[in-house]
């Protein structure tokens, strides 16, 4: 069931009217039976997949959290009290690695369920086996992100950061969620469980935010993501014929296209929740305006890049091994060059699994490691850069340094997005360099824009679409629109209005309908 | 009153203004039909006055075009009403004899059968033409339920915002001059056509792999007749005048037969020439497809005379009412008739030999090679390709007859240029016009693989392979999204055809 469908609204307000129906303490079991009827839309065998890592990662959870409870009972006992501090020091390690022996083979069912289908078996036909026969394997919905979720809560069980959940039913919750399913934003389980298991009570405010956020994020999808994706993939879809200033063309869209498509899903998805009184962490924080691409990483899919920080980051940085390198390079190349190797390492590591986790193409994995190289490079510029701006002390509080900075951002993150689009290492190459030595832009701005499968009202109207959130994120910067909207005397009034002008605007220039591919958002397929 | 009260009453306020403001969108942005596609206007306007009629014609364009009210009013004091429109699906005929239960009940309900050949949905565009105007009932749901084609949504047919959304960058004068008002366009459901382009050649008649009838046709049917028995009134089936697409025989004995085994009346009127006085080198504007106001007169009064005698029409002209009502029709009517034939010439012989509209369209590729293509005259062609290769044609030898008719397919007109071996039909699809289709009419030509009509089913797989599609007698190969179908009758090739 797509977002932007017709029967998700319908879906949605359905859930609304039944949720706030039933008693407080009831309405988890209401979002877990529509998050099961949503998930059966994509298809049943998903359930298996999904059933799989609700039961493991319960079991896990338990069967930790279980070894955790008897060891805290054993040293809380008179017997434990008895043993001296290197005995408990090596009970402790040793309930520890109890604990690992559960942990490790959960991680692994899950993690090499998501790898077999995802970089395996994804596209393949499936043959020799009884009513299955011929089918095609299908990517389970929402599997990256679900899989992550879970195993980042029981990681966090293990490392007895929160307790294990006792109700099956609680932890199928957290994993199947159904507006995270969709493309995240992959969640922590304190933050995401505190209002998840026990929402907030109904309010007119959070319905009237939330509807705010859902409509915004709609009005990113429709008018502006929908609407360019005709563009984006005609060049895409022929590089042979649209090289040079048509390939530049197309990065510019991509990069307005993935903005409005990630960050509108996104929108819908905390304002869905906050409809229904549960808080959901953020995933954006108006990454466009980032003055470099660590920066940007902190601010675009946050959600991701703290699962990888906290949970691959910092293990593979102070694991033993590590420590070791670290050690060796320190004797063999002083300190300087040998406390940098580890982090490179580590670095490296997980901008390669990011990009792995994107998809199972070189393309990816390439992607993954230009990031990390030019973060690294941008690293050790930091002193040059140091010298640069002491020279000139005043440059960096220009609105044209900061302007600058911003779309040097943009314009490296869309140059390495130029993978995700072409998906093939070799053309991307060549479709990079054609920017610079095929020209044709004289060709693309007389007219030859306007043969890429949409209209100059088409692009007048994503024109427009694009500065309005220009705009709304220029606005943020002096904190939340909707929150200083509902402070005003009429609040309530004017954010109802606002809501009314947003969906005047979606009906009427949203591209959706005949004439329109009903595109579902572009991070759901990973 | 308290915060809780006033936010309800605000949020009320507010969604009230916002449906005012969506409903005077959907007034703006919906095609008007005043002054270009006029078909499409025609079902909404008989809901401006639904009533007094006593027949009631359903059907596609054939009797749109085809009958005269106003000719049966004259003539025999018949009141009536054509609710017909562009490629008017049975089913769609039948929801809107429902729905004109509503409003009146006829005596006499006449259906043209030209529809029946049409199993399923065919193209969104005259869905709309013909649903749109429905107002909103159980019969217009179960039309559009019946109607809808891939990819369409029913909630659109409810709310037409959300299918016409996107037509504000083409809004014109008049979509805000039409927004609250319609012009009639037509007197009783007729739609007036008074050029002349005489009929002077067919295209050839094209073997078929099954003339059965499609089955939901009969059902739709079978529906319509019982709906007019339980309201009284008496249902006869035509078959119009009009010489193209051809009608078959054995389309035609189906129907014989379904009428003679349910009593009704059915009156093939193709073959009445001599009665009707129709003579399509006056009577027809688009070389024979429809007639013109002068052969629809000619059909109409022959027609009133079967309603009259063989139906009992009664005749209405010393009714004051009915007497008011159609006199301002047939002042409007003969308004239009007059100032026509004062502006017009007397004959448009356009047409015939070696006059097509395929110049001056945006360059196209030439022949992609990306698909199956034909050769003929030292030119290449394939489906997809521009039209203006059929001029190369011509310079190269190939002398080709023009046919043209209004496009059951397609927006537009059907461009057909029939060769002495083989026929291509041309549409303007997105502004350009492309070669659609080719069919090889004999054995004196053989496509680029080898295979030409007569060969057998071995020769078939031996040029094209064995990679088909089987439908029936129909075999279809596919390559680059361009088909070829190849039909085999008796163990021998009886029509090949490009399509995509």
């Amino acid at each position: 069931m797509l977002f932007t469908s017709l029967g998700f609204i319908i879906f949605t307000a359905l859930l609304i009217a039944v949720y706030y129906a039933v008693p407080i303490k009831y309405r988890w079991v209401i979002l877990l039976v529509f998050s099961m009827i949503f998930y059966a839309f994509a298809g049943l065998s998903g359930f298996i997949f999904m059933g799989t890592t609700i039961i493991t990662s319960y079991i896990a959870a338990r069967l930790i959290q279980k070894a955790y409870d008897r060891r805290d009972a054993y040293l809380a006992s008179e017997q434990g009290k008895a043993l001296t501090k290197d005995e408990k020091k090596a009970y402790r390690a040793k309930c520890k690695s109890r604990a690992r022996r559960v942990l490790v083979p959960a991680l692994v069912i899950n993690f090499g369920i998501l790898a077999l289908l995802k970089y395996i078996l994804a596209g393949r036909i499936l043959e020799g086996l009884p009513f299955l026969s011929g089918a095609a394997i299908v990517l389970p919905m929402g599997i990256s992100f679900y899989t992550f979720q879970t195993m980042g809560y029981i990681i966090d069980v293990y490392r007895a950061k929160v307790s294990a959940e006792k109700n099956i039913l609680k932890t199928a919750l957290f994993t199947s969620y159904f507006p995270l399913t969709v493309q995240g934003p992959i969640s922590d389980y304190r933050y995401l469980t505190a209002t998840l298991y026990t929402p907030e009570p109904f309010s007119a405010k959070n319905i009237m935010s939330g509807l705010e956020r859902v409509l915004w994020g709609y009005f990113k999808k429709l008018v502006i993501a929908d609407r360019l994706a005709a563009a984006v993939s005609t060049v895409i879809g022929s590089p042979a014929q649209y090289t040079g200033a048509y390939a530049l063309f197309g990065m510019i869209l991509y990069a307005a296209q993935l903005y409005a498509d990630f960050t509108g899903g996104i929108d819908i998805t905390i304002g869905l929740s906050e409809m229904l009184g549960v808080r959901v962490q953020e995933n954006f924080n108006r990454p466009y305006f980032s003055k470099n691409i660590t920066e940007y990483w902190r601010r675009w899919h946050i959600s991701l890049g703290e699962w990888f920080k906290e949970y691959m980051f910092y293990p593979i940085s102070v694991s033993k091994p590590m420590l070791k390198l670290s050690k060796k390079a320190r004797s063999a190349f002083g300190d300087s060059v040998g406390k940098r190797i580890p982090v490179y390492v580590s670095t490296a590591a997980v901008w390669l699994t990011t990009g792995i986790w994107h998809g199972r193409g070189l393309n990816f994995a390439v992607w993954g490691l230009l990031n990390c190289v030019i973060i690294l490079i941008s690293q050790e510029l930091m002193p040059l850069y140091g010298r640069f701006h002491g020279r000139l002390p005043g440059l960096k509080r220009t609105c044209g340094y900061r302007a600058f900075e911003c779309v040097r951002t943009v314009f490296i993150l869309s140059s390495l997005r130029m993978l995700d689009c072409y998906r093939n290492v070799p053309l991307t190459f060549r479709m990079f360099a054609g920017i610079f030595t095929e020209g044709r832009y004289r060709e693309l701005v007389r007219g030859g824009f306007l043969e890429l499968g949409l209209t100059g009202a088409d692009f007048a109207a994503a024109l427009a679409g694009v500065l309005i959130v220009f705009a709304v994120s220029m606005m943020q910067r002096k904190g939340g629109i909707r929150e200083r909207l509902a402070e005003k005397k009429h609040g309530f009034t004017l954010q109802a209005i606002l809501c009314a002008i947003i969906i005047v605007t979606i009906l009427i220039f949203g591209a959706y309908g005949e004439g329109y591919d009903q595109s579902r958002f572009i991070y759901n397929q990973f | 009153m308290s915060i809780k009260t006033k936010r309800i009453l605000t949020a009320a306020a507010v969604a009230a203004a916002l449906c005012a403001v969506l409903w005077l969108m959907q007034l703006l942005l919906m095609p008007k039909y005043m002054t270009d596609i006029k078909e499409g206007a025609l079902i909404r306007e008989y809901y401006d006055d639904p009533e007094g009629h006593d027949v009631i014609f359903l059907g596609d364009c054939e009797v749109y075009e085809n009958i005269s009210p106003v000719t049966l009013w004259r003539e025999y004091g018949i009141s009536s009403y054509i609710r017909g429109s562009a490629q008017q699906l049975i089913w769609q005929s039948y929801y809107i004899l429902e729905d004109t239960y509503r409003y009146e009940t006829p005596g006499t309900v006449v259906y043209n059968v030209q529809s029946m050949i049409y199993g399923t949905p065919q193209s969104e565009a005259y869905n709309r033409m013909t649903l749109d105007g429905m107002p909103l009932s159980r019969a217009k749901i179960s039309a559009v339920r019946a109607s809808v084609t891939e990819g369409e949504s029913i909630a659109s047919y409810i709310f037409p915002l959300l299918r016409y959304h996107s037509r504000w960058s083409e809004l014109s004068a008049e979509d805000v001059k039409y927004m609250f008002r319609k012009d009639t366009v037509s007197y009783g459901g007729y739609l007036m056509q008074t050029a002349v382009r005489p009929m002077e050649s067919l295209p050839a008649v094209k073997p078929l792999d099954d003339y059965t009838l499609p089955d939901i046709s009969f059902e739709y049917l079978g529906k319509m007749a019982a709906l007019c028995k339980e309201h009284g009134s008496e249902l006869v089936l035509v078959k119009s005048p009009s010489l193209y697409p051809h009608w078959y025989d054995e389309w035609d004995s189906q129907i014989v037969k379904y009428a003679s085994e349910n009593g009704l009346k059915y009156y093939n009127f193709i073959d009445r020439s001599s009665e009707t006085g129709i003579d399509m080198s006056t009577d027809t504007y688009d070389m024979g497809m429809h007639l013109n106001v002068y052969g629809a007169e000619k059909y109409s009064s022959y027609l009133g005379e079967i309603l009259k005698n063989e139906c009992g029409v009664p005749d209405r002209r010393q009714d004051a009412a009915y007497a008011d009502v159609w006199n301002d029709i047939c002042a409007r009517y003969d308004e239009e008739k007059q100032s026509a034939a004062s502006s017009a010439p007397p004959s448009d012989t356009q047409g015939g030999d070696s006059s097509g509209g395929s110049g001056g369209q945006p360059a196209l590729s030439e022949h992609p090679h990306d698909g199956y293509y034909f050769t003929a005259y030292n030119t290449e062609i394939g489906v997809r390709c521009p039209a203006h290769l059929l001029e190369k044609m011509r310079e190269n030898g190939g002398e080709y007859r023009y046919y043209e008719s209004v496009s059951c397919a397609y927006q537009g007109m059907d461009m057909i240029y029939t060769f002495d071996s083989f026929e291509v039909h041309v549409n303007t699809v997105d502004g350009a016009d492309i070669i659609t289709g080719i069919s090889i009419l004999d054995d004196m030509v053989s496509i680029p693989e080898g295979l030409k009509i007569g060969d057998g089913r071995d020769d078939m797989t031996d040029c094209l392979g064995t990679d088909f599609e089987q439908s029936g007698n129909t075999y279809t190969y596919e390559k680059d999204g361009t088909l070829i179908s190849v039909l085999i009758k008796d163990g021998s090739v009886r029509s090949i055809e490009y399509t995509f």
